[in-house]
């Protein structure tokens, strides 16, 4: 199986996923905490640009405003504010520990890869089905929509509402957490 | 048979996946900074979600999205808690590096 | 996705930029002719006839000042923040529809393979959503700029200003909901279709809606009455205090650029975009875009009248009004909204 190379949209993949592997290297690698998180908003960026190669549209658009709008912003506030110090990350290649583990995961990516490559399921002819249009015809509600964003929509709300719902209960927690966790103690000032 | 996504087949997608995750794994390993260490478990929930989106556009079926959808909100509570805990270990330790943070060690 | 609609994006896009600089450029000259205007005295009228060459000597005189770099500045981000508050100023352009779409002559329409002209770069499934998420990618710019100028004014400057955007767009955000609930689609073009009949701006929902956007715009461009983080007097000049000649210039720009996309933003939400009042002119997109173009005018002039009339709010204020008072408004808006299309429509 090779890549179908007359299609722009290959090209572009290969160029998004070539910048997202560069970029996750750089968040690892480099020693400066804000470049780090720099490296890790383009790596989300360019997955945003793979998942609109992919016409997950809505997907891309959520990934943009919530991971590198919000997560990451949230992110570098907190390195700025503790304004962390760099590593020096000479000491990794020197302790074995880490070492076996460097070895360790790229076997285990090595096998995935190889796993991967046999995959050969037994679904469809090689064209995968588009799901732009969501469609449910039930004793109470009966909708017929096509788009991506209505589909998603259409999906959350009727066959994923429980969930929903548990989400946003999820999130009021959160926030009340992080502000408490967070707080400034007023007896014990540090 | 093949299953391609605009043209490009699933495995790569898969793969791509597998790397950041792989990548994701081992800054955790590797790094002492708290912070850097939140990032990498990020790298790996996006690989996640890359897989998802990927298997739902092969298979038709919109309920990966809304997975994904899901997966995104429970990651930005997560990041909001996980640095609050930071912000308050860095008030008490002055530090965020996690070899430093070792009082309950014996 | 074949050759023809690549070369069609990316005519439409180039032409599109060179529109918008020149907007962008005139609109300085605008602001300070209207500035002057308010304060009783004669703006720039020098450089050409009534001054229309200043845009062109304020470029050429950014371009040639000399390029100071500081030496204790973190070289890769500090050179990175002026080009992602451009860039992402220009991106948000890329989903405006100015007209209706534009019936092509036989002649033309055989070769370029499609009969209608749309004035859109592109329409995707997500269009009002594709906005907000550029304008919390512009954030990046500001805290990029604020941190790695290692100077104490520009790093505070940079935090408020940075703090102060993220904290509007929620209720931006939430104030866009009650339009697409009326609209029934994220699309700018289906949201436009849906106000033929009534303007949003004049149902209850969209009227709280229009004066919450209003709010949260003025913050998110960082313009007075909401300008403390780059206001003269208190910070020096705030993130971008570090930055010289064509640097400077590119913040500039950028900040233009965002306060002409908003009017334009505004004026396809609430307004009626581009169709044209009481249904005259059926089927001509030129009128169609004509009265878009007085909107979109009258709104960028109502930035520049805002910015002489109120005072600067005070940073705590500020964060007042966006958290404890814009978003339980939204809120309720939500509600509000969702009875009106349940029941009224």
């Amino acid at each position: 199986m090779t890549l179908d190379l007359e299609n722009p949209q290959s090209i572009l993949f290969l160029a998004f996923a070539g910048v997202c592997i560069g970029s996750s290297l750089a968040v690892i690698l480099h020693k400066n905490p804000v470049i780090s998180a720099a490296s890790l908003v383009l790596s989300f960026f360019a997955l945003a640009g793979i998942y609109a190669v992919m016409n997950a549209i809505f997907i891309a658009t959520m990934q943009v405003l919530v991971y590198t709008g919000a997560i990451m912003v949230l992110v570098i506030f907190v390195i700025m504010l503790l304004s962390l110090r760099e590593e020096t990350n000479l000491e990794i290649w020197r302790n074995p520990i880490k070492q076996t583990a460097i070895v360790l995961v790229m076997i285990v990516y090595g096998s995935l890869l190889i796993s991967a490559m046999n995959y050969n399921p037994e679904i469809g002819n090689g064209q995968p089905k588009e799901n732009y249009s969501y469609e449910i015809k039930g004793p109470v509600t009966s909708v017929n929509v096509k788009g991506n964003t209505a589909s998603i929509g259409a999906s959350t709300f009727i066959d994923y509402l429980l969930p929903f719902e548990l989400v946003s209960v999820l999130l009021t927690a959160a926030v009340i957490g992080a502000v408490v966790i967070a707080k400034r103690d007023k007896l014990n000032q540090s | 048979m093949n299953i391609n996504i605009s043209g490009v087949p699933l495995t790569y997608y898969l793969s791509l996946a597998g790397a950041m995750f792989s990548i994701g794994v081992l800054g955790v390993l590797l790094r002492r900074n708290a912070v850097v260490i939140f990032m990498s478990v990020e790298l790996m929930l996006n690989s996640v979600n890359l897989v998802f989106i990927a298997f739902s556009k092969s298979m038709g079926n919109i309920g990966g999205e809304v997975i994904v959808f899901f997966v995104m909100a429970i990651a930005a509570a997560e990041a909001a808690v996980g640095l609050a805990i930071v912000i308050a270990i860095h008030r008490h330790k002055k530090t965020v590096f996690v070899d430093e943070i070792n009082l309950l060690k014996w | 996705m074949d050759l023809n609609t690549i070369l069609v994006w990316a005519f439409k896009s180039v032409l599109l930029f060179f529109i918008i600089i020149t907007a962008c450029a005139y609109y300085t000259l605008a602001e300070r002719v209207v500035s002057a205007f308010i304060q009783d005295r004669r703006g720039p009228n020098r450089a050409g006839p009534l001054g229309l060459l200043q845009p062109l000597a304020d470029g050429i005189k950014f371009l040639t000042k000399e390029e100071v770099f500081p030496t204790q500045v973190n070289k890769v981000t500090y050179l990175i923040a002026p080009a992602i508050s451009v860039s992402c100023a220009i991106m948000s352009w890329a989903i405006i529809p100015f007209g209706g779409a534009i019936p092509l002559p036989d002649s033309i329409s055989s070769l370029v393979g499609f009969k209608e002209l749309q004035l859109q770069v592109a329409n995707p499934d997500t269009g009002i959503l594709f906005l907000l998420a550029i304008s919390s990618l512009s954030v990046y710019g500001v805290i990029l700029a604020g941190w790695s100028s290692n100077n104490k004014y520009s790093l505070m400057g940079g935090i408020r200003s940075t703090a102060q955007m993220i904290s509007y767009e929620l209720p931006l955000g939430l104030s866009l909901t009650a339009v697409i609930l009326m609209a029934g689609s994220l699309k700018l073009t289906d949201i436009n279709n849906a106000q033929k009949d009534l303007w949003f701006v004049f149902t209850l929902p969209g009227f709280f809606s229009f004066l919450i956007f209003s709010v949260a715009m003025f913050a998110e461009t960082n313009r007075l009455p909401f300008d403390l983080a780059e206001a003269e007097s208190e910070l020096v000049v705030g993130f971008h205090t570090e930055y010289g000649a064509f640097k400077f210039a590119l913040f500039f720009i950028a900040e233009y650029m965002n306060m002409i996309t908003m009017s334009c933003v505004v004026s396809l939400l609430f307004f009626g975009g581009y169709n044209v009042p009481f249904g005259l002119f059926e089927g001509s997109a030129l009128a169609g875009i004509l009265f878009f173009l007085v909107k979109v005018i009258f709104f960028a002039f109502s930035f520049m009248w805002v910015r002489w009339t109120l005072p600067r709010f005070r940073y705590d204020m500020l964060m007042n009004i966006g958290w404890k008072k814009l978003i339980p408004w939204a809120l309720l808006n939500i509600v509000i909204a969702a009875t009106y299309v349940v029941y009224w429509k």
